[in-house]
């Protein structure tokens, strides 16, 4: 509803008008050129671009002494009424001279252009009348677009301010280089053009990273809920679709994790020709370590591990004891989740295992008459490779 | 994500039905005990394909070296069991494919008429008619009841150094002209084989009914060789003796089969004194095994053990293997050790070198083939595979 008016608005007054670009032409450190030479050629320049790129405004030229840096080359683009700047700096001397080009637009706070050229053609002043800067015309044409502007009359795009309300030291990225950082006061503000979309990322080490689409009409404040993830989760799963489990997790720094838990075949699924329920007096403890390989804030989140387990059989009337037809076995874990909630995932796991086992041929008698889909046999273990595992993940 | 969820849990059971669970009890209770025997290398012998996938219960019996060689693979029996008829095939190795092939005795169905027993030595099919099938060194097939067809025929494999089964015609069980056992008016309740130390015989006991005197019973031993019955050994009585007060007057059709040893005490040990006769059997009335025994005609006791014995072994002891589960009993009834034997047949004991072992048969159905290891333990060491 608010984007559409704003939208709305937006379409009822706009007006296209041009960027303002600042020209600055010095020379570089040890170069021969003087002030006087970097004059010359800003006008060069300057007449050259304008008749090339007729779109963008190119504000009065600026020549120096030395090329200023990034920073201040910002505060005199906005002191010209320019919404970017682009900075020339000659090598070299007239015969062998060599030429920088940097731009930047100040709107997206992102450079659009950097290029190194000879002009070795120049060979003294007079040489500047074949200048064509043609390839300073292209390396700029379109990367400044006119803009859509809400308040025409003063000629120049209208900026609005999105203000940022995060915990402190956070980071914010994808609204134009620098990345914005959230002072203490737990506020950071940048002027952006209007009338668009922004996706922006808060990120904080300890924090689950926060991922924000807005549509920016007007000045805005935006608050990013920050959450502190806990250490510890719990999970119920079903191995094999079949056998039920549980796992406690540890989640250490760097997303990385650690499960111990159980799956049991004594109360599962069988959902066969026998029965619907299982019965097998077998439990594997699990104890498996992993990393996560995506950011957190994304909806698919994959992760690698591997699990170790060993093998405890609990007939009735027995104690537990280790399964001699495969006692251990370890099992590569390639994970996926997806999130039901803030702190809900469900998971589905490819986890392909390998048995230790000193009996394969009995081991693989234990999976019937027919041969196995995915089992691969050897003298002293077996491969299950259509093995895997779906569940529910919860993390307060 | 939500909508997805019945989608994705049906696609994830559907795959759980396909996918079979890498585990069977028998099979790792068998492998406990397992891992703790020894098997001859190698012992890993395969069927050929082909078997009565409708029979169950399938063990290998190897053929057996003479005068305590042990085992040889290459050859013996494969016994199983079909709506309550035991089939036996000899088998031996074909040099090409290196797989047991069938030859020579074919799937004789053997019938059994009582369900309680599922080892396939000795019961009687109509009076005067003993039976003794054994498959470990000897057999002597069964009387057909329907037919009145004896089933004798000679197994063997001459040109091969082991003792193989045989029962030839002139030493029918029945053969009371030469045998003077069973008498024609006898019905057997039970026989049992031991294994004798030198390893060139094993010794058959019976224990029959005596029709004409009821409550009086026989008990009869016979040396068994590779020409069948040889020479009769340490006869307890030459004649009937009562023992109605534990044993049916008559014996009901229901107690059809019963357990039967004898401890001879071939090694004279004195904690074997006197010697010692069990019985045991299912009572029908309370649903559970019961077992006596009696060092002569007259006194008796009931021995605290309430599940099927397999075998009185050499050591004195008893084993049994019912239900996957090995239990261990002093002369007394006294359990000595529980172990896991899952889905380990036993076989039978047997000496090689001079001492004894018990052998135990796993069968291995996988590929739609049958594969069999045999292991055994030294007889003495049974209390070890204790969990």
């Amino acid at each position: 509803m608010i984007l559409a008016s704003a939208l709305g608005s937006a379409q009822e007054s706009v007006r296209l008008v041009p960027r303002r670009l600042l020209l600055y032409v010095a020379p570089a450190p040890a170069s021969a050129f003087t002030p006087a030479d970097a004059l010359m050629i800003a006008r060069s320049l300057h007449q050259r671009l304008q008749e090339a790129v007729p779109d963008v405004v190119f504000v009065e030229p600026a020549a120096g002494a030395v090329s200023p840096k990034q920073e201040e080359l910002n505060a005199v683009a906005e002191q010209a009424g320019a919404d970017s700047w682009m900075q020339l700096s000659m090598e070299g001397d007239w015969a062998s001279a060599r030429v920088r080009v940097r731009a930047f637009d100040l709107l997206l706070r992102t450079a659009v252009a950097d290029l190194t050229a000879a002009r070795a053609s120049w060979g003294s002043p007079g040489g500047l009348s074949q200048e064509t800067w043609s390839d300073v015309a292209q390396a700029i044409a379109g990367k400044f677009p006119m803009l859509e502007s809400a308040v025409p009359a003063s000629g120049r795009p209208q900026l609005v301010r999105l203000i940022i309300k995060a915990l402190p030291g956070s980071v914010v990225t994808g609204l134009g280089a620098p990345p914005l950082k959230i002072s203490a006061d737990g506020t950071a503000f940048r002027m952006m053009p209007p009338m668009k979309e922004y996706f922006f990322r808060t990120e904080l080490a300890g924090y689950v990273p926060v991922s924000t689409r807005i549509y920016l009409a007007t000045d805005r404040e935006i608050e990013v809920r920050q959450t502190s993830p806990s250490t510890w989760g719990l999970e119920g799963s079903l191995a094999d679709s079949r056998a039920p489990g549980f796992d406690v997790s540890v989640y250490f720094p760097s997303s990385i994790f650690a499960r111990f838990g159980f799956s049991t075949y004594a109360l599962g699924l069988a959902l066969n020709s026998t029965g619907i329920l299982l019965d097998m007096p077998l439990t594997n403890l699990v104890l498996q370590v992993g990393a996560y390989v995506s950011p957190e804030d994304r909806f698919f989140r994959f992760y690698l591990g591997l699990g170790g387990f060993v093998r405890l059989v609990h007939a009735p009337g027995t104690r537990p004891v280790l399964d001699q037809l495969a006692p251990a076995g370890v099992r590569l874990i390639l994970g996926a989740e997806a999130p039901l909630s803030d702190r809900a995932k469900l998971y589905f796991e490819l986890t392909p295992t390998f048995y230790q086992t000193n009996m394969p041929d009995a081991l693989r008698a234990a999976l019937g008459q027919e041969n196995a889909p995915g089992w691969a046999f050897g003298p002293a273990e077996a491969l299950n490779l259509l093995s895997f595992r779906v569940g529910y993940r919860w993390r307060p | 994500m939500r909508k997805l969820l019945p989608a994705a849990a049906s696609v994830a059971l559907l795959c759980s039905s396909c996918l079979p669970v890498p585990f069977d009890l028998s099979l790792s209770q068998g492998a406990a005990s397992a891992s703790k025997m020894a098997r001859d290398n190698p012992s890993l012998v395969t069927l050929g394909q082909g078997f009565d996938s409708s029979a169950r219960d399938f063990v290998f019996y190897p053929a057996v070296r003479p005068a305590g060689g042990g085992m040889d693979y290459a050859s013996g029996f494969v016994a199983s069991v079909r709506n309550l008829e035991y089939q036996v095939q000899a088998v031996k190795k074909d040099p090409s494919s290196g797989l047991l092939q069938s030859y020579g005795f074919q799937s004789q169905p053997v019938p059994n008429p009582d369900a309680h027993f599922p080892a396939a030595v000795g019961w009687p099919v109509q009076p005067g008619a003993a039976t003794l099938s054994y498959f470990f060194q000897y057999t002597f097939d069964a009387l057909d009841p329907q037919s009145g067809s004896r089933y004798s025929e000679k197994v063997g494999d001459p040109s091969a150094s082991t003792f193989f089964p045989v029962a030839g015609a002139d030493s029918d069980l029945h053969n009371q002209a030469n045998l003077d056992f069973p008498p024609l008016d006898s019905v057997v309740l039970g026989a049992s084989v031991s294994a004798d130390p030198g390893g060139l015989f094993d010794v058959a006991h019976w224990l029959a009914a005596d029709v004409l005197s009821p409550g009086f019973y026989l008990e009869m031993s016979y040396h068994l060789d590779e020409n069948g019955l040889g020479a009769k050994a340490t006869p307890r009585n030459p004649t009937s003796y009562d023992l109605s007060a534990f044993l049916p007057v008559i014996p009901p059709s229901t107690l059809s089969r019963l357990a039967y040893f004898y401890d001879d005490n071939q090694l004279a040990d004195p904690a074997r004194m006197p010697n010692r006769s069990f019985a045991s059997w299912y009572d029908e009335s309370s649903g559970g095994w019961v077992c006596y025994a009696w060092d002569d005609m007259v006194s008796h006791r009931q021995l605290p053990i309430d599940h099927r014995l397999d075998a009185l072994l050499s050591t004195g002891e008893l084993l049994s293997t019912e239900s996957g589960t090995g239990r261990l009993y002093n002369r007394d009834g006294g359990l000595l050790a529980t172990f896991p034997l899952g889905n380990l047949v036993y076989l039978g004991e047997k000496y090689v070198g001079g001492a004894a072992r018990c052998y135990f048969s796993q069968c291995l159905i996988y590929d739609h083939t049958l594969h069999f290891n045999v292991y055994w333990i030294a007889t003495d060491k049974l209390a070890t595979l204790v969990d």
